[in-house]
């Protein structure tokens, strides 16, 4: 009976262990989904683990629920039904029980703990984590995103402060038919005072992160002024220099002209 | 304690020694030990002429048990089963003696009992019940094993007083029994029709083994599951109420485990499985189910009702 007790404890932890990295390896899939649609909606990774921890609890009390001796019997028939049998009459004592326990004890040998790793569906779900993990990195390398949350959440909030009453409103907030008030909307003129987050995209910008070298040394000449620069200068003082005999000859042209005006 | 293995042998060699009197029967012998393991009583119902009573008497030969035989009429008294007492005179003094009736026998087969009135079946349902016969102020205990196999005819109704369910129930199985093959009954006629001589059968086993192995029976094991099971099947006949009126009572859950440990015995093994159950299922169930009008509009026998049950 104590052999029996002690193969059987054996045989339910190995069932356990099954159950608990099969969970795991669930869990993986769905911790890199959720990392995915995090990343792709800009969303805080840290928020992503509530799910999949619930989704873990879940997983593992449901596959420990559904370990049962039936599952061994299912796979080696030769012990079908006389395992839960003799594990459901393992404190009786009496000749046949004894016999039937001595019977199963020695058919119990033949099971491997491997029968119970599904390896298809384990390979399949290594295919599925390793291509979901390549996924995570590649969006986030390029910094893609579909949408934002923050934006949406300002969109819902500023949907519950402007209802907007009629259609003229709309258009006047738009900053149409209005030209004198080139602001609009009240809340987009006061966006001048909020402080904007700007994200540089690495992808579309001129920056090279990978080119990094010492900074280049520069003489610059004090009090010399690029050419085009002190000929601009030098044709606005041209403008001004007018000798004193013709600025009078101006102006009386244009005195006289204002009189006959 | 010998081994189940050996015990499957001793079993299968009672049915061989059995089918050379009763040829073509065996799923009948094979439930007729179902009910001598379980130490219940069984309802026999045939056409006349299908060996019931050969197949008792020849079991009885085989396990050297004390066998009789009643056949029941509508004048049938409870004392002509039970026994009465006799006025005696022995030493010069006359007094009264307890003279035994056919039911004290190990193997007694109430045949036709639907004929007997109510009052001489109950006689009979008590002996059946209690082991004991209570006649005037005194109880006499049954000989063990006691074990009871009425017979109904299935066609001849009228002048009949049949079984009611509550009576019904005390039986723990009730077997069918069908004509047997062509082969089987060319083979019946071999053996009958050219020779007078019925194979006289050797004891096989004793009365003494007969109550180990009823003690044995009740120590096979079964599973949890497999119990839960028999009860939810049970129940099953309670609920589904479209095609049966009035269901199976806990009993028959007990009856019902019972003749699987009793019919996994018989198969030589140390467990109970749910072929076993399924196989005893439809002798436990057809005289305690009560089938509905619209089982009845559907066509379906109580056989066919069970086999749903069983799906």
């Amino acid at each position: 009976m104590k052999q029996l007790l002690l193969a059987l404890r054996e045989l339910k932890q190995v069932m356990v262990q099954v159950a608990f990295s099969e969970a795991i390896f669930e869990t993986a899939i769905v911790m890199l989904i959720t990392m995915i649609v995090c990343v792709l909606v800009n969303l805080p990774i840290v928020w992503g683990l509530v799910p999949v921890a619930l989704f873990f609890i879940h997983s593992t009390r449901s596959k420990f629920k559904d370990i049962h001796l039936k599952q061994v019997e299912e796979k080696y028939p030769e012990l079908d039904e006389q395992l839960r049998a003799a594990a459901d009459n393992l404190y009786r004592k009496n000749d046949l029980v004894e016999a039937l326990q001595q019977d199963v004890l020695g058919l119990m040998r033949k099971i491997k703990t491997s029968s119970f790793i599904q390896f298809k569906k384990m390979w399949r779900q290594l295919v599925i984590i390793a291509a979901l993990s390549f996924a995570v990195i590649l969006l986030t390398s390029l910094n893609m995103q579909f949408l934002d949350y923050r934006i949406i959440v300002d969109e819902i909030k500023d949907l519950g402060k402007h209802e907007l009453p009629n259609i003229f409103e709309a258009e006047f907030a738009a900053g149409f038919g209005d030209e004198s008030d080139i602001f609009g909307n009240e809340s987009l003129a006061e966006l001048g005072l909020e402080q904007l987050d700007i994200q540089i995209n690495p992808i579309f910008s001129e920056i090279n992160l990978q080119d990094i070298r010492e900074a280049r040394e520069t003489t610059f000449e004090e009090g010399v002024f690029p050419s085009d620069i002190e000929a601009r200068i030098t044709s606005q003082e041209g403008g001004e220099n007018i000798p004193k005999e013709h600025k009078e000859i101006v102006k009386n042209y244009f005195s006289g002209l204002a009189r006959e005006g | 304690m010998a081994s189940v293995e050996n015990l499957k042998k001793t079993f299968d060699y009672i049915f061989k020694e059995i089918s050379t009197v009763v040829i073509g029967q065996e799923n009948m012998i094979k439930q007729l030990m179902v009910g001598i393991l379980t130490d219940s009583n069984i309802l026999l119902e045939s056409y006349p002429g299908l060996a019931k009573t050969l197949a008792v008497k020849s079991l009885a030969q085989l396990m050297d048990l004390k066998f009789s035989r009643i056949q029941n009429t509508p004048d049938l008294m409870p004392s002509d089963i039970t026994g009465t007492y006799i006025l005696e005179e022995s030493g010069g003094k006359r007094g009264f003696v307890f003279q035994p009736g056919p039911i004290f026998a190990n193997i007694v087969l109430a045949d036709e009992i639907n004929r007997a009135t109510p009052k001489t079946q109950a006689a009979l349902l008590e002996a059946m019940q209690e082991k004991q016969v209570t006649v005037g102020n005194k109880t006499f205990e049954l000989d063990k094993p006691f074990f009871v196999l009425a017979t109904q005819n299935p066609i001849e109704q009228e002048g009949t007083y049949p079984l009611p369910e509550a009576q019904a129930d005390r039986f723990l199985l009730k077997v069918k029994i069908d004509y047997p093959s062509i082969e089987d009954e060319v083979k019946i006629v071999d053996q009958y029709a050219e020779s007078m001589v019925v194979p006289e059968l050797k004891p096989i086993i004793k009365k003494n083994s007969i109550l180990h192995l009823q003690k044995l029976c009740r120590q096979v094991p079964i599973s949890n599951d497999l119990k839960r099971y028999v009860v939810d099947l049970v129940t099953k006949t309670r609920t589904k109420k479209d095609l049966i009126a009035y269901g199976a009572s806990p009993r028959a859950s007990i009856g019902l485990v019972l003749a699987g440990k009793a019919y996994a015995l018989i198969e030589g093994r140390k467990f109970v499985t749910k072929s076993d159950i399924h196989t005893m299922a439809p002798a436990i169930f057809r005289h305690r189910l009560i089938l509905s009008f619209e089982a009845e509009r559907q066509n379906m026998d109580v056989e066919a009702v069970i086999q749903s049950l069983l799906k």
